[in-house]
């Protein structure tokens, strides 16, 4: 299970490999984002609302990534004994975020466009949303696992805090540019 | 065949030493007690891995493109063989 290219796939993918493909991914996900209009407050709040400019979209993804990078990036400075990369923290950090596809991928197809407030297809969503959710979580911690070499519960508890950290982070930035969109 | 070197005592799982060296073309025979090299005392697949990386000119871009892997993870073999190497050194001092 975690040699898959599913949950771990920077075995073999980091770098600037990692990085291409998961600016690929960005630009896909914020576009879809954009036509269905699936805002990303972070990883943890997900809404629905065709009231923003493209750019908008976009940038909830790049500060939701740039903010777990720095996070990561610091715990592993800190706490890594070995000499990582900054471009593998980068790159599969956003490499780790393409499962948030999933949902506003659903969201194109016509069953799923508009839907009553606690409608089932509502809390369907909600529900695909909350495992691609959890799948980047996984991916993230592959990603800073491999990336600094961390180990037991330096690892977990490094992880953990920039976790939240940077969710605190992404949501006052966002907060503090949405009325200028 | 090839014939993996044993390295643990099957009965209290010590570290092997070597006791008697054998000369097949001439039948000599040493006995003695000789402790084995660190890098003998490493798993055939760490053994394997830093042949391979001097092969490589110590470039762990060319490993991980011969091994198929991402670079954190080759460098993260290596600090992992280098932290047994470091782990034999304190227990053999």
């Amino acid at each position: 299970m975690d040699n898959s290219y599913l949950m771990n796939p920077f075995i073999r993918i980091a770098g600037y490999k990692s990085l291409l493909i998961g600016f690929a991914g960005l630009l896909l996900i914020s576009f879809i984002s954009y036509i269905t209009g699936t805002h990303f407050n972070g990883l943890l709040f997900v809404g629905f609302a065709k009231d923003s400019k493209f750019v908008y979209y976009l940038l909830e993804h790049i500060i939701g990534w740039i903010s777990i990078f720095i996070f990561l990036y610091l715990s592993g400075i800190i706490l890594s004994k070995t000499q990582f990369r900054l471009i593998d923290v980068l790159g599969t950090s956003l490499l780790a975020r393409l499962p948030l596809i999933i949902a506003p991928l659903i969201r194109l197809l016509p069953y799923f466009q508009s839907f009553v407030f606690q409608s089932w297809e509502m809390y369907f969503i909600y529900g695909v949303y909350l495992l691609s959710v959890i799948w980047t979580i996984v991916l993230l911690f592959n990603a800073f696992k491999i990336s600094c070499n961390l180990k037991n519960e330096r690892l977990i508890i490094s992880f953990a805090v920039s976790m939240i950290l940077s969710e605190i982070t992404t949501q006052l930035i966002l907060n503090s540019i949405t009325f200028k969109f | 065949m090839n014939k993996n070197l044993p390295l643990i005592c099957p009965s209290c799982e010590s570290l092997l030493k070597v006791k008697q060296l054998h000369c097949e073309r001439c039948e000599t025979e040493v006995t003695g007690l000789y402790s084995l090299p660190i890098m003998s005392q490493l798993a055939m697949d760490d053994q394997k891995f830093i042949l391979d990386f001097v092969k490589a000119s110590g470039s762990l871009k060319v490993m991980a493109q011969n091994m198929k892997l991402s670079y954190p993870t080759v460098r993260n073999r290596l600090d992992d063989i280098i932290n047994g190497i470091n782990k034999l050194e304190r227990n053999g001092q």
